[in-house]
């Protein structure tokens, strides 16, 4: 039932998120056209003789936000329909025929992760490829490989001071994330009135509590009389305590959700 | 043998100090039954329905559907048409109704294509494309495809012309089996008075009356609308 869950959740989002990830690359491409122009001697003089200069700058600079902006509206796109996916499923009318059948509402958390991650790793690999496109059309593929060299050193370099539980935090670190959103829905579809507010109200609510914890926490485990830099990785991840920590909270987001939807779903 | 739908002193509030939506309800339903639940606005009809359908939790007393406990095991003996829409309009008809024999074991599709093209409903079209009255009888056909157990309908007809009325209750004599039993909550009494074996009036939460059809007309010799009006007389 699983399988069969997660196939209609990527379903329901899939056809909108490709449409924006080919525009998105569409813009990359022309953007890099662009600046390959403006970069190119040759074609900057032949261009300043074709196009006015006032033309040429509005053009770039237009390409330029374009661009930026669809990238970031792709990850902002990305986040709300993961998060619109789970509100209309199931908490909204179409709950009606997801909390009815034969499934477990863990069943359905779980498949509302599996592919909110997977929407979540599908953008970040197009945008990945987007960079990956623009250096070879600019030819500054030496460029971006020099700068992915530097990312990979800087990469080594904590996870050899952190160990590989640096990659581990950041990860379990989305899925909490995402479960920290689905636990704040659930709560919000509690109140009888204005659920969105409560929802967002429960997220933020939890953000301050959490903050004030962790910072608390770190503080108090972290300084050490050496006076290193332990509490500064306890505060920004990277640490077991953080691990621990982040997987903890997730779970108790999974199971409390799953639970109020069981047991305290109160649908219009 | 197991009543289909059991409350035992069942009682639901919505909010503290309110008065209760269901007040200690004591009700056994039998199979193989078309049962018409009735009240006015505000007697708890919904509240019950989904309370068997496990979208509302219990407060004080139970509710078993063929003898146990609201859950996945009961979510495959019912077959729930709420009163409003509930399917994912970006598919097509026949989406949906991939959809439905992919969690439904005792979905019988071809029974749902039959239906289907006597209502002359394209399986091809998207549901946002139709009309409000089609996208309920396009619900009802899912439900009424299945071959569940119980039946559980809010308002089957209330949105639909007079003469889909008509096709919409004899798909549903025609579509339950012997063994099933149709708990079916409507205002529209004379209308469903014909199919009905036996009523339940609710009222205030409270079960007012519950008693065979035929046994209705015998007694009080008047109709089960005649009788509603005269109960809930305001």
């Amino acid at each position: 039932m699983l399988r069969k869950l997660v196939k209609y959740d990527l379903k329901a989002n899939y056809l909108c998120l490709l449409v924006c990830y080919a525009v998105y690359i569409v813009l990359t491409i022309a953007f890099s056209l662009n600046i390959k122009g403006i970069i190119r001697e040759e074609t900057a003089q032949t261009a300043s003789q074709i196009v006015p200069e006032a033309v040429r700058i509005f053009m770039t600079v237009s390409l330029t936000i374009l661009w930026g902006g669809s990238m970031i509206g792709l990850l902002i796109l990305t986040f709300v329909l993961i998060i619109h996916r789970f509100y209309t499923n199931l908490v909204s009318d179409q709950g009606y025929l997801s909390l009815t059948l034969p499934v477990s509402t863990r069943q359905h958390m779980l498949s509302k992760l599996i592919s909110g991650l997977l929407f979540q790793f599908l953008t970040l690999v197009v945008i990945v490829a987007s960079f990956i496109i623009m250096g070879g059309i600019i030819d500054i593929l030496p460029i971006v490989s020099r700068f992915g060299e530097l990312l990979m050193y800087i990469w080594e370099e904590v996870t050899d001071y952190y160990g590989l539980i640096y990659g581990l935090d950041m990860l379990v670190g989305i899925v909490r994330g995402l479960l920290m959103i689905y636990f704040s829905i659930c709560v919000g579809q509690l109140f009888n009135k204005h659920k969105i507010w409560g929802a967002i109200g429960t997220y933020l609510g939890l953000l301050i509590v959490l903050e004030l914890f962790v910072g608390i926490a770190a503080l108090i485990l972290g300084i050490t009389p050496s006076g290193d830099l332990v509490w500064l990785a306890s505060l920004m991840g990277g640490s077991w305590w953080s691990l621990i920590s982040k997987a903890a909270q997730a779970a108790v987001y999974f199971f409390l959700g799953a639970w109020i939807l069981e047991k305290k779903a109160n649908l219009e | 043998m197991t009543p289909i739908l059991e409350c035992r002193d069942l009682s639901k509030c919505y909010e503290k100090g309110q008065r209760p939506a269901l007040n200690h309800v004591n009700l056994k339903l039998q199979r193989g039954r078309i049962i018409g639940l009735l009240g006015p606005n505000g007697s708890g009809k919904t509240t019950l329905i989904k309370l068997a359908n496990g979208l509302l939790s219990t407060e004080t007393g139970e509710l078993l559907i063929d003898g146990k406990p609201v859950g996945i095991e009961t979510r495959r003996l019912v077959s729930y048409l709420p009163e409003r829409t509930y399917l994912n309009m970006g598919l097509t008809v026949m989406e949906t109704i991939r959809f439905f024999k992919d969690f439904y074991e005792d979905f019988d599709e071809p029974r749902a294509y039959e239906m289907l093209k006597s209502l002359h409903i394209d399986p091809g079209a998207k549901l946002k494309t139709l009309s409000k009255g089609t996208k309920e009888k396009v619900q009802l056909i899912l439900v009424m495809s299945r071959n569940a157990q119980l039946y559980i309908l809010d308002e089957p007809i209330g949105g639909v012309d007079p003469a889909a009325r008509d096709y919409i209750l004899n798909t549903i004599i025609t579509n339950y089996n012997e063994n099933a039993t149709v708990l079916l909550s409507t205002h529209l009494i004379a209308d469903v008075e014909s199919i009905l074996d036996e009523v339940v009036f609710l009222r205030y939460g409270e079960v007012a009356l519950y008693a065979p059809v035929d046994a209705i007309r015998e007694e009080n010799g008047k109709s089960v609308d005649a009788l509603f009006r005269e109960v809930f007389k305001c």
